[in-house]
């Protein structure tokens, strides 16, 4: 009987194709979208991950910054207080540790720039030349010049930063701040390099110097900020759980101070955002899908029965009750639901595999300005291959078009036969 | 014991404040194996007996029995079991499913009844399409009939799953006389061959002419019942 009932769906979608079409066309369309966005998402997600890891924070870094000040590190003035004393030496003993591939020290202030007499305020990162490129890639973007070498009264800055200041290598520029004392301070460097990361924070706000050069300058000798660590890991995003022994480990180390504490990147200030950002969005999209879903179903479904009174009451003469009914009209929302899932599948890998080879060039949006959306990332975000996903907005949709087509089923289940049969 | 028992069958309807009776109070037997026809005026209560008869719709007041059951306590579903097993249908406008074949429209009782297998279908349908003369025709949708062929699968889709009862409303008012009297000839036959009641509604002298017995309807009331 199921069979029969299959077939006589499909037979009252195929008479009424062009709204068949339209109705699976509209809910096509909302999967694709909620597909591809996803998939966008998913895969700036994980390009963000490795940026921060690569670029922002290490696999971990320890910081002696209280709990809540903790993602607001770069933005404060490194006091006595707030600064690991020893940071090379501790920096070392890290790097001993079985599980570590290498550890960094970093010395972060506010500072500003000045070329001539154009001014700008950056981050200043003092790093180890030797150690830092064990944990960050930032010395393999230089994009004029050369990186770093230990003890020269050179900087490197972002692309942008030199753009704006008109900087080139070779130029003299003057990097202002004031000492942990309180006291300012400016020293005259020379700018050996710029660097241009898939991190846009990078490019457009930090300034790096030899890590003893920003000790002199903000007068903290042997102190850093923060200690950035990576782990020996083939994992590119390992999670907490696999970060978890050798976070455990690092207070081990001879020297260590209770008040510091250890943070995986997933404590970083603009994971925070992506996750609330992709979820609000994702549920946007998911909204909208269902909203779509609904309305063509029940607009579809509901004019069926409107069309199809007497053959509603001719089914009832025959023996039908409210339940076949209802069953014969849910199967034909289902299969526009159906429909309207398969196409937006086939569209959505089709969208994805543009956006996972090519992926989408955020400078075609915001145009050369480098500009921080709450993703640390530069230029294009690329999609990921999420089946999961597929399968999920296809099961929503497929759900959604069963739900929203029992309503008017039920409503023509309960139509009276003998009034149906009399209808023109 | 009567296929068919009615006992002060009524039928009123509301509109608003207003009730407009539609039956008063008819007592009717019809013994298995007649053929019957209920003729009458428009608005004389034809269409409303054959409702009642066909548990389409419920009495007012009255009683009603069908192959001596009671179906006064009925549910929807009970009274759609009771049709599905014993009653077939036959509609003036035919009423066939479009987007179904002729085979697939006579069919459709069958696989509602859902005890036969697929093959037994097949030959039930085809010998079914065959006895009503449109063998040959049963992929045809029904926008490639005629009307004659179009009342000749109704009638084939009625008698399909062998019904104790036949109900047929104005089965020949949408055909022309030819074909009329082609459609009876071939329900008498139908009713001689396999023993089913047929109940038909009518105001044509010619159908009325075809039939065993005549019942007389009149403002919702039986003004005549002659057996001929």
């Amino acid at each position: 009987m199921f069979r029969f009932y299959l077939g006589l769906a499909a037979k009252n979608m195929w008479r009424r194709k062009r709204r068949t079409i339209l109705t699976a066309a509209a809910i096509a369309v909302g999967i694709m979208y909620f597909v591809m966005f996803d998939s966008l998402l998913a895969g700036a997600d994980r390009d963000a991950q490795i940026n921060t890891i690569d670029f922002e924070t290490g696999h971990l870094w320890i910081s002696a910054f209280e709990e809540g000040d903790a993602t607001l590190a770069p933005l404060t003035r490194p006091t006595l207080e707030n600064t690991i004393p020893s940071g090379q030496a501790m920096a070392q003993a890290i790097a001993e540790l079985s599980g570590v591939a290498g550890a960094a020290p970093r010395l972060v202030f506010p500072a500003s720039l000045i070329a001539g007499l154009d001014e700008l305020p950056v981050s200043a990162v003092g790093v180890d030349p030797g150690a830092d490129p064990q944990v960050f890639h930032v010395s393999q973007f230089v994009s004029s010049g050369r990186w770093l070498e230990p003890g020269e009264d050179g900087i490197v800055v972002g692309r942008r930063i030199a753009d704006l200041l008109q900087l080139e290598p070779g130029d003299m520029v003057t990097v202002r701040t004031q000492t942990a004392q309180m006291a300012f301070q400016a020293v005259d460097l020379l700018l050996v390099g710029t660097v241009e990361t898939p991190h846009p924070r990078v490019n457009q706000s930090q300034a790096f110097l030899p890590l003893d050069v920003a000790q002199a300058v903000v007068g903290a000798p042997g102190s850093a900020t923060s200690i950035h660590i990576r782990a020996r890991t083939a994992l590119q995003s390992p999670s907490r759980r696999d970060l978890g022994d050798l976070v455990r480990s690092i207070p081990s180390v001879t020297g260590w101070n209770p008040g510091w504490r250890v943070y995986t990147w997933h404590d970083a200030a603009s994971f925070r955002t992506i996750g609330s950002t992709k979820r609000t969005f994702a549920m946007i999209l998911l909204g909208l899908v269902v909203i779509i879903s609904v309305i063509g179903i029940v607009n579809s479904i509901l004019l069926s029965t409107l069309e199809r009174v007497r053959e509603i009451g001719m089914f009832k003469a025959m023996g039908m009750d409210e339940r076949d009914i209802t069953i014969v009209f849910m199967i034909e929302g289902g299969g526009l639901g159906l429909l309207g899932c398969a196409l937006g599948t086939v569209a959505a890998i089709a969208g994805n595999a543009y956006f996972v080879n090519v992926g989408l060039s955020l400078r075609a949006f915001l145009g050369d300005m480098d500009l921080d959306i709450g993703y640390p990332i530069a230029d294009r975000m690329y999609g990921v291959w999420n089946w999961t996903t597929m399968l999920w907005a296809t099961a929503v949709g497929l759900a959604v078009a069963l739900a929203a087509s029992y309503f008017p089923a039920r409503r023509a289940a309960w139509l009276d036969p003998a009034e149906s049969l009399r209808r023109l | 014991m009567p296929l068919i028992e009615a006992r002060g069958l009524t039928r009123e309807y509301s509109h608003g404040r207003m009730t407009v009776p539609a039956l008063r109070g008819v007592d009717l037997d019809v013994e298995a194996g007649e053929f019957t026809a209920v003729a009458g005026p428009s608005g004389s209560g034809k269409t409303t007996l054959l409702n009642l008869i066909g548990c389409l719709d419920r009495p007012t007041r009255g009683r009603l029995t069908i192959d001596g059951d009671d179906v006064a306590g009925y549910t929807p579903s009970m009274l759609a079991g009771l049709r599905r097993e014993k009653i077939g249908f036959v509609f003036q406008t035919y009423n066939l499913v479009p987007v179904l074949t002729a085979y697939e429209n006579v069919e459709l009782p069958l696989v509602l009844l859902g005890r036969h297998t697929h093959s037994e279908i097949r030959d039930s349908v085809m010998s079914m399409l065959a006895e009503v003369g449109l063998a040959g025709l049963e992929n045809r949708r029904p926008m490639d009939l005629s009307g004659g062929q179009q009342q000749r699968v109704a009638i084939a889709r009625a008698l399909v799953k062998q019904p104790r009862l036949v109900l047929a409303d104005e089965p020949t008012a949408n055909l022309d006389s030819e074909n009329s009297e082609a459609i009876l000839a071939l329900m008498k036959t139908l009713n001689e061959t396999k023993g089913a009641t047929f109940l038909f509604s009518s105001h044509d002298p010619l159908v009325i002419g075809y039939a065993r017995r005549l019942v007389q309807m009149r403002d919702g009331k039986i003004a005549l019942d002659e057996r001929r």
